[in-house]
């Protein structure tokens, strides 16, 4: 076999194409050690597992949020506290600071109960701001607007940086997919598409709304803390709403409800910004633009069918396949 | 044996109307009862107000001897008490498999699953009831792809699921064409006999009266009469309320 059809083979099924792409990702440190690309693709990796946070709140449970900042900045927050003040190393504090986060999940999903739709939107938005305004009301603890530095740095090492990166964002969206490929993402989605229904029908709506803030405050909370520590330092402006619509445009880019779909995002988002830097006046026009082709032609996302290919459906998934094959099976 | 549902002077108002007006009524185990008035009477008020999808002004709701008046809409439904909407609500980007299944991860069917993890078979069971799941294919499909008259079915699937022993069916013929009126109505039958107390929403009588029993008449909120159909035809408040009263035309 040549290797040009050796090649093809491997391309023919998406989920080589999947392995080889994390067998690529995974040994990127051996092939270059260069700052400035593997700081990019740390961004990346942290951006993925904040646009899946995002994504499981929006694209599986139907809960949109404006304001995924609140949880990205308020672990980043926790944890550069906890990292300057107390002295805890980041092995420590991103863990503490994903459990900020699910506790963060829990206050910001309390008015989802009472306001639906688009007013929880709406109201979505406010939370974050309504921390950068605290944050400059205390400067004594919070460092006010030049924020908190000289964080301890997750490595001195970046190749290992990027790997603990790396793993966080494997780890992250495997179980981000998991839990959206399983019963539970099930019962999600069925809240997403009607919940009066669900309700109806015996589901305790709310109890699941909560667990999916938590779940999404919780890697939120772990991407945020990273990156606090990443950068050594972490201002306020981390709560800007452009850093939540930043969520967004990971996940939307790469396909609702995916939740892998949101690596593609952020791998493509992050790696063009750099590319991109040149022209910097024209970055913004581009990428409006290039949203604007992909909604058109794309509403799925870049990454849908590749989603498709892994069985990405549901929890009792593996009985519909069995009784699916034996109907097969007893028609041929 | 007591009533299954009890209905006890339930009021519910928005803002300047009174949708539900001092509303009492009884449901026996075993029973079929058409549900009817005109456009707007509150009808399906009255069913929201009993599964607790909104809270009544005043009044009680009992079911099986215990008050449900203020419960959440997922307890009331696992107590046994399902129901369907007027306008299908399916969960449309799921498959037809799994809007049923959705069920078997309630409280209730938990519960009742005696220690098989099998979460396929009973809802499969369901599909089949309702005549959903030949061409086998069916199950496979997303909701969204079902005809209307098949999604109305498949809303009837979910609720079995739940094992109720009351269903509450809002308008189940709505829209139907002739020969899903007759699988809808065939179905109906076919629960009523297995022992399934029913309330039926409804404004094709015809179809209706030939099902149901006992007619109750809902207008402006109140309990104007209730008795078997052929009474019900004569009854002069009922004439009223859906022609108007005599001499003013």
């Amino acid at each position: 076999m040549s290797f040009g059809t050796y090649l093809k083979e491997i391309f023919s099924s998406r989920r080589n194409l999947v392995i080889v792409l994390l067998i690529l990702l995974l040994f990127i440190p051996a092939l270059t050690r260069d700052h400035y690309i593997l700081t990019i693709l740390i961004f990346a990796n942290i951006f993925a597992v904040f646009g899946a946070s995002w994504d499981i709140l929006a694209g599986v449970i139907g809960i949109f949020s404006f304001g995924q900042a609140f949880f990205f900045g308020g672990a980043g927050y926790i944890s550069a506290l906890l990292n300057v003040e107390l002295g805890l190393p980041p092995l420590m504090t991103i863990p503490l600071g994903g459990a900020c986060g699910v506790i963060v999940g829990l206050v910001f999903g309390l008015p989802s109960l009472r306001l639906k739709g688009p007013y929880f939107t709406i109201m979505s938005l406010l939370f974050p701001t309504t921390v950068m305004a605290l944050i400059y009301m205390f400067p004594s603890l919070s460092g006010g607007e030049a924020g908190i530095y000289g964080l301890a740095p997750i490595s001195n090492d970046i190749a290992v940086t990027y790997l603990a990166s790396l793993f966080l964002m494997l780890g992250s969206i495997f179980v981000l997919m998991k839990i959206a490929s399983s019963r539970l993402g099930l019962i999600f989605r069925s809240i997403r598409d009607d919940a009066d229904t669900a309700e109806a029908t015996g589901i305790n709506t709310t109890k699941y709304k909560f667990l999916s803030f938590a779940i999404s405050g919780l890697f939120a909370g772990l991407a945020g803390a990273f990156q606090a520590h990443f950068l050594m330092s972490i201002s306020p402006s981390i709560f800007n709403p452009v850093n939540s619509f930043n969520a967004i445009l990971y996940a939307a880019l790469g396909g609702m409800g995916t939740i892998f779909g949101s690596v593609g995002g952020a791998f493509i988002m992050s790696i063009l910004n750099e590319a991109l830097r040149g022209i910097a006046e024209f970055r913004v026009l581009i990428y409006a633009i290039a949203m604007m082709l992909v909604f058109r032609y794309l509403p799925e996302g870049i990454f849908r069918r590749v989603g498709r290919h892994f069985n990405f459906r549901l929890g009792i998934w593996g009985e519909v396949k069995k009784l699916r094959r034996s109907r097969h099976g007893s028609n041929s | 044996m007591g009533p299954i549902l009890e209905v006890r002077g339930l009021s519910k108002r928005f803002g300047g109307i009174v949708a539900v007006n001092n509303f009492s009524l009884q449901i026996d185990k075993g029973e079929i009862i058409g549900l009817i008035g005109p456009n707007g009477a509150g009808k399906t008020t009255l069913f929201n107000l009993v599964t607790g999808l909104i809270k009544p002004d005043s009044g009680t709701v009992l079911f099986e001897g215990r008050n449900i008046t203020r419960l959440k809409p997922h307890k009331i439904a696992n107590l046994g008490l399902a129901r369907t909407f007027q306008n299908t609500q399916s969960f449309k980007q799921m498959l037809v498999i799994e809007n049923v299944a959705i069920a078997r991860f309630s409280e209730r069917a938990m519960s009742r699953r005696n220690g098989d993890d099998d979460f396929v078979s009973k809802p499969l069971e369901a599909l089949r009831r309702v005549n959903l799941v030949p061409p086998e294919s069916n199950m496979f499909m997303l909701a969204s792809q079902l005809s209307h008259g098949q999604s109305k079915r498949l809303d009837v699937a979910r609720a079995l699921v739940l094992e109720p022993d009351l269903l509450l069916l809002d308008e189940p013929f709505g829209g139907l064409g002739k020969i899903e009126m007759t699988i809808m109505s065939s179905l109906i039958k076919k629960l009523h006999d297995e022992g399934l107390t029913i309330v039926i929403i409804e404004h094709k009588m015809r179809a209706l009266v030939k099902l149901v029993k006992k007619l109750v008449v809902m207008h402006f909120g109140e309990n104007i009469a209730e008795g078997p159909p052929l009474e019900i035809a004569k009854d002069s408040k009922v004439c009223e309320a859906y022609l108007g009263k005599e001499g003013v035309v």
